[in-house]
């Protein structure tokens, strides 16, 4: 059998993230609950608390994924931290897609 | 402060011909026309507003015949805002409607000094109702029921958020009512004031009713907002009012909102704290009756 | 001259003029600045006097909405910036970005108080294909033009058709020159990228030099065929100058650039217009009189009634003559008379159709 080779998206070096630097960015809670304006398209996004946090990670200086990750495991209870992973993947993709955050 | 009912026919007349200087809440318009709807209209709706004196108008408008040679033949009228004319002419049967519309237009369009949101606002004890527009979700109907049921009417369409306190400012002006909700508020109260009946504009039959004396006496008396209620009429289910997200019902003014996008920061701000101030629902209901005691419940 | 025009004129020439308008002199202002764009200009000028309390209230009101719509066009416009070097200035393309959004980026006065329309770009005539496919990644699309308008653009314009993006809305025109290859002036493009200044904080992003901006929006009005920003373009070319002028030698350094670029022309005219109109300070007289000599008084004066066509009460008599001389004259400078009576014919026809469906 010949050596299985690597899916070549899977080995890219993990990504480097950033807020966009758009201006103000404004976030405000309510009941738990994340919304945000993104100050260069002028909408308004309801996130979740994982996007909110990694929001505001990346607010003080870009990280890369496994900065991220290292930096939201504290905040997740031990059951669910199988979880992170696709949270983390999902939020990302999120707030990507809403150009709230780009890699430099 | 003179008001309009005070003027003769005559006057009035003369007055809109050469332009006629009407207050509703915070703005001042300046309207001339020489329409006879439009005279009709004023006479029935406007009786109890003021007339303005001071020299600065918010917005200058103008219901005209177009110059074209429709003039005598199926007559067309266009509306005029500062000697632009936004929109297209239309059958002059809709003089009137097409003045109510062109002002709402013009608060939408330039009132940048308010978050401008697409709801209707009524208030009762000191707390203010905002009632989002879904379309078709039956808020006129319901806001004129209201407003003949002890609640104030602020406005029906343009809620004027003050950018400074959060305070929702009233206009006060007529609520425009359409197709089957005119029968259904007419026969809800006897004390239901209807101007004349447009029929066959692009949103079907139309009528405004007249707000009561006491909404426009009190046009200046702007309301904190309690509560942002959701409505939607359901035919045969039982009036029910269920929590809904403050973070959600803030996205969804944004997104109806006519001036959000244009405000920036200053616009977050505004709506934030009107939302962080309010009890957000939302409320389905069957019949009308159903949904006042509902809302009476609600200001307690 | 129309006593609203002079009025709109007095203040933008003069902001402590301001105090001396009484209210019923407002009505009229107010409106007549928003017709112009020029309202939320006019508002920071009234704050910087320190008269902002003495406004009527209704003023002062529609005057802080105004200042809240530019501020938000300001974050707009450098958000779209952000995208568009996304775009082409991470793929090594040299990015010019001309009016609005230069002066925008480049932080220059004109930008304090102004209001935007699209976004203007000029690239290398060479890179155009590379940069319409790039932008065509990046999610701009050309705008629905029929046949005649797009052989129009490809054949004769120094702009490829405007592009729109699709989740933004947001309308880009790019130019490969500042005059239509039609045009009777023939500035050179690769002059203009010679004398580029950069952006900071960016590569590949870049603004006219500073004469040349100048040149690029005197062009700009002396073409213009359509007068509804007239004077809010006379403004910028006001701010431009007064802010140049500061350093010694400019006027002779635009003199020099205008004769390079073949554009002394309209730079006798914008000359001419900002000077007598707005008043801006030009220095030596007989520098200013040698510049604005290759002008006709004839021009300059349905210029002026171009200016005063932000709103109908701005007009004088004649002013309908003098905009469709101006309208044709765009035309004419624009193209040779073989193509230009069939394009406006074309033009005549189509609108024709319009009004009849």
């Amino acid at each position: 059998m010949e050596p299985e080779v690597p899916d070549p998206s899977l080995t890219l070096p993990t990504r480097t993230w950033r807020v966009a630097p758009a201006g103000r960015m404004l976030t405000t809670l309510f009941d738990g609950q994340t919304v945000v304006y993104h100050p260069g398209t002028g909408h308004t996004h309801w996130i979740s608390a994982v996007a909110a946090e990694i929001l505001e990670r990346l607010g003080g200086a870009p990280m890369n994924e496994a900065e991220l990750r290292a930096a939201l495991v504290p905040m997740i209870r031990p059951d669910d931290l199988h979880m992170l992973d696709e949270s983390l993947r999902e939020s990302l993709d999120y707030l990507e897609q809403l150009t709230l955050i780009e890699t430099p | 402060m003179t008001r309009v009912r005070e003027l003769s026919d005559r006057e009035l007349q003369s007055r809109l011909a050469r332009g006629l200087d009407l207050r509703t809440g915070p703005f001042l318009f300046h309207i001339r026309s020489e329409e006879h709807l439009v005279f009709r209209g004023l006479r029935a709706l406007y009786g109890d507003f003021p007339l303005g004196d001071e020299p600065v108008r918010d917005f200058h408008v103008r219901i005209r015949r177009p110059a074209t040679v429709r003039r005598w033949f199926r007559p067309q009228i266009v509306f005029e805002h500062d000697r632009h004319t936004p929109f297209m002419p239309l059958s002059a049967a809709h003089a009137f409607a097409s003045l109510e519309w062109g002002m709402n237009w013009c608060i939408a369009s330039y009132a940048h000094h308010f978050l401008t949101l697409h709801a209707a606002v009524l208030e009762r004890n000191g707390r203010a109702v905002l009632l989002p527009g879904e379309p078709g979700a039956g808020k006129s109907t319901l806001t004129a029921a209201l407003s003949l049921s002890g609640w104030r009417l602020l406005t029906d369409e343009t809620a004027l958020v003050d950018l400074d306190s959060g305070l929702v400012w009233p206009l006060a002006r007529p609520v425009n009512l359409k197709n089957d909700s005119i029968d259904i508020i007419q026969a809800f109260s006897r004390e239901a004031v209807f101007g004349d009946r447009v029929f066959d504009t692009h949103k079907g039959t139309v009528a405004h009713l007249k707000p009561r004396a006491e909404t426009v006496a009190r046009m200046d008396e702007p309301c904190p907002v309690g509560w942002v209620v959701f409505p939607r009429w359901a035919g045969g289910e039982p009036a029910r009012l269920t929590p809904r997200s403050r973070a959600d019902t803030f996205v969804f003014a944004a997104e109806n909102s006519f001036n959000y996008s244009v405000l920036g920061e200053a616009g977050f701000r505004a709506l934030e704290g009107l939302i962080r101030g309010a009890d957000c629902y939302d409320f389905r209901y069957g019949k009308l009756e159903d949904a006042l005691s509902t809302f009476a419940r609600l200001a307690g | 001259m129309n006593a609203a025009f002079q009025r709109l004129l007095a203040v933008l020439r003069q902001p402590d003029a301001l105090a001396r308008v009484d209210a019923a002199g407002w009505d009229g202002l107010l409106r007549h600045s928003r017709s112009a764009g020029l309202l939320s200009r006019l508002a920071l000028d009234a704050r910087d006097a320190g008269l902002w309390e003495a406004l009527p209230d209704r003023v002062r009101r529609h005057m802080r909405g105004a200042c809240f719509v530019a501020d938000r066009q300001i974050n707009a416009i450098r958000w779209e910036v952000h995208k568009l070097h996304e775009a082409l200035g991470h793929h090594g393309m040299p990015i010019v970005l001309l009016k609005g959004a230069a002066y925008v980026m480049g932080d220059l006065p004109p930008a304090r108080g102004r209001l935007f329309g699209d976004v203007d770009l000029l690239l290398p005539r060479d890179r155009l294909d590379e940069a319409e496919r790039l932008l065509h990644l990046y999610g701009w699309h050309g705008a629905g033009l029929d046949d005649y308008d797009q052989r129009y653009y490809r054949e004769w314009m120094h702009e490829i058709p405007p592009m729109t993006h699709f989740s933004r809305g947001s309308t880009l025109d790019v130019h490969h020159n500042i005059l239509p290859r039609t045009a009777r002036l023939k500035p050179r493009a690769e002059t203009l990228l010679a004398g580029i200044e950069p952006i900071p904080g960016y590569t590949n992003l870049y603004r006219l030099g500073d004469a040349d901006l100048v040149l690029h929006a005197a062009t700009h009005l002396f073409h213009e065929g359509e007068w509804g920003h007239g004077l809010r373009d006379l403004v910028d070319l006001d701010a431009l100058l007064r802010h140049f002028m500061a350093r010694p030698g400019f006027l002779a350094e635009l003199g020099r650039r205008a004769a390079e670029l073949d554009l002394r022309q309209p730079l006798a005219y914008a000359l001419g217009c900002v000077r007598t109109t707005l008043g801006t300070p030009l220095g030596d007289p007989a520098l200013v009189a040698e510049l604005e000599a290759p002008a006709h008084a004839l021009v300059r004066v349905a210029l002026g009634h171009g200016f005063a066509s932000a709103h109908p009460d701005m007009a004088s008599p004649g002013a309908a003559a003098a905009l469709l001389f101006l309208y044709v004259r765009s035309h004419w400078l624009k193209m040779p008379p073989h193509l230009l009576v069939p394009h406006l014919l074309h033009k005549a026809l189509a609108a024709g159709e319009v009004e009849k469906a």
